[in-house]
């Protein structure tokens, strides 16, 4: 059951940003986005745009994806300089990394993805750019297994250390009733 | 040896290192924080929060619930604020529903949003002074707050984890002199802030232990991702009532308050300040409310949110209260994650604690002012 669900997420993630796309026209906070980056870094920076839940939304490369806070956080049309939600999402064959940032100052709210492979769940640290990310990336290496590359201080946050397994991941398996408890 | 030792005390000198302790089962921690202190004498060399005797996975649990059972699991976040986790919670899915609110409900909301605030603001109050020595302040508290329980406890029917908001609207409408009550609670309430007013701010006891203690500036607090008052204190006017105006916070008049200062004091001001302006808020509501009508709106008995991502977030007693909803057209969500103001504004204690005498600690600590309900999820 497992198995299948994440693809059919997966599938359902397909069609739902393919009826986005006719709204980002619609929308010039998102049109500004892509054409941003894309004068700023080129035309493959950007993986993937639209609208997710009225949020003018890119997905970029991980290995970008902290350039683009950074760029993002000092220029002066974007500010986005106040990180507001910040997670991860298991899609079965991949993880995404959410990050919801605005700006203090203009107001307006716009929503950096990026992708992992779950083979290799790595990424560098948002610390650099938002401090603040530093808790939000143990928490995401504790229940994703996202790893994060540079991070000042990467240790489980909720669990304890040796617990087996990343507990929102969709094929997590919840140990039996026996196996709870620290390990040493 | 006698000597070099005695010289070295003279010199106030003190080599070692020591590890402390502080918690889990620690009054001052405010529920199960551990902190783990490294000083150097009196001094805080380093510190760090450990986290996670109170995490129950509310996110992992979500994935397994249908859209309306997940509400009462939001009560048990930041459990002295559990109307306001409620309605961050009912209102990211009636946004992405789509959803039309009656109007009495959502003024009934704004009500019992805004008594929770005080409510959970005056806790604040009396935990932050019994922290600091002081412990009847602790015990007058619980008078006013048991006025507010008592009016949660008739409007939903629980003193605690209420329970009361519905996607699209609330569980019940109030009972008949609920609404009266509210109004004859506001004038007794206003005379109690001004009595703590004058009881506690300018005590100099007080005072002392608060004034210039624990200094943050607007800089740190946007990087951090400091929310609430916290994140006003330093004198930046933040508040998504105001600057992304949810519910019916459009129709209120009322102002936001903020520090000068950023520091332990500014924090203790902003929650008296926040009560008055809260009641402002409770009284306009009020006056403005419909005499009858619906308190839920046409809800499908089945809820099942159309495919996509969604993200709103309210301003909660401690800050941004939002929850991220990854949904795929069930009646359950795909992924749910919760922004959490008291996990993220714990981050900053550590920066705040460096170089600080260790009676600070618990000063800091309290003006930080968080729920490990919330913290740990």
């Amino acid at each position: 059951m497992s198995e299948s669900k994440p693809e059919n997420q997966l599938d359902k993630k397909e069609s739902a940003s393919k009826s986005h796309e006719a709204e980002v026209e619609a929308n010039p906070l998102a049109d500004d986005l892509v054409g941003e980056l894309v004068r700023r870094f080129g035309e493959s920076y950007v993986i993937k745009s639209g609208m997710v839940g009225g949020v003018p939304s890119i997905q970029v490369d991980a290995q970008q994806f902290v350039t683009v806070h950074a760029y993002l956080k000092q220029h002066p049309n974007w500010q986005l300089n106040y990180q507001s939600c910040y997670t991860g999402v298991d899609y079965g064959e991949e993880l995404e990394v959410v990050s919801y940032v605005r700006s203090s100052s203009l107001l307006h709210m716009v929503c950096l993805k990026t992708r992992v492979s779950k083979e290799s769940p790595r990424l560098p640290t948002l610390t650099t750019v938002h401090p603040g990310a530093n808790w939000e990336e143990r928490e995401m290496f504790d229940l994703l297994g996202i790893e994060f590359a540079g991070h000042p201080d990467l240790r489980r946050i909720m669990l304890w250390e040796g617990y087996a397994g990343h507990p929102l991941r969709k094929d997590f398996v919840e140990p039996q009733e026996e196996s709870y408890g620290p390990s040493t | 040896m006698v000597h070099r030792l005695e010289s070295a005390l003279q010199a106030g000198e003190r080599m070692e290192e020591m590890l402390l302790n502080v918690g889990p089962q620690h009054p001052s921690t405010h529920g199960v924080l551990r902190m783990l202190v490294r000083a150097r004498g009196e001094t805080i060399v380093d510190a760090e929060p450990v986290i996670g005797y109170l995490h129950r996975g509310t996110e992992k649990l979500a994935e397994n619930l249908q859209y309306t059972q997940i509400i009462p699991y939001t009560d048990r976040l930041d459990y002295l604020a559990s109307m306001l986790n409620n309605y961050a919670f009912c209102h990211t899915v009636e946004t992405a529903l789509g959803l039309e609110v009656p109007e009495r409900a959502e003024y009934l909301r704004v009500i019992v949003m805004e008594l929770q605030r005080v409510a959970s603001h005056l806790l604040f109050v009396g935990a932050y002074l019994l922290d600091l020595g002081a412990l009847s302040p602790f015990l007058y508290v619980f008078q006013e707050r048991e006025r507010i329980v008592q009016l949660f406890n008739r409007i939903c029917g629980a003193r605690l984890t209420y329970n009361y908001m519905r996607i699209g609207g609330v569980k019940a409408d109030a009972p008949s002199g609920w609404l009266e009550d509210v109004r004859d609670f506001l004038p007794f309430m206003r005379e109690r802030i001004e009595m703590y007013d004058r009881l506690i701010t300018g005590n100099e006891i007080f005072l002392n232990r608060v004034r210039g203690i624990g200094v943050f500036d607007t800089k740190t607090a946007l990087e951090y991702g400091i929310s609430g008052i916290n994140l006003r204190s330093t004198g930046f006017r933040w508040d998504l009532r105001k600057q992304q105006p949810y519910s019916l916070y459009d129709r209120f008049d009322f102002q936001i308050p903020v520090g000068q200062h950023g520091d332990c004091f500014d924090r203790y001001y902003l929650h008296l300040l926040e009560m008055r302006e809260s009641l402002c808020i409770v009284e306009q509501a009020l006056e403005q409310m419909p005499k009858d009508g619906p308190v839920i709106g046409k809800v499908p008995k089945m809820i099942r949110v159309p495919a996509g991502e969604y993200y709103t977030s309210i301003e909660g007693a401690r800050g941004e209260i939002g929850f991220y909803i990854v949904a795929d057209g069930k009646d359950k969500p795909y992924r749910m994650k919760i922004r959490k103001p008291s996990f993220v504004n714990l981050q900053l204690i550590p920066e705040l604690l460096r170089g600080q005498s260790l009676s600070n600690l618990i000063a800091i600590l309290g003006a930080v002012d968080i729920v490990l309900g919330e913290v740990d999820a």
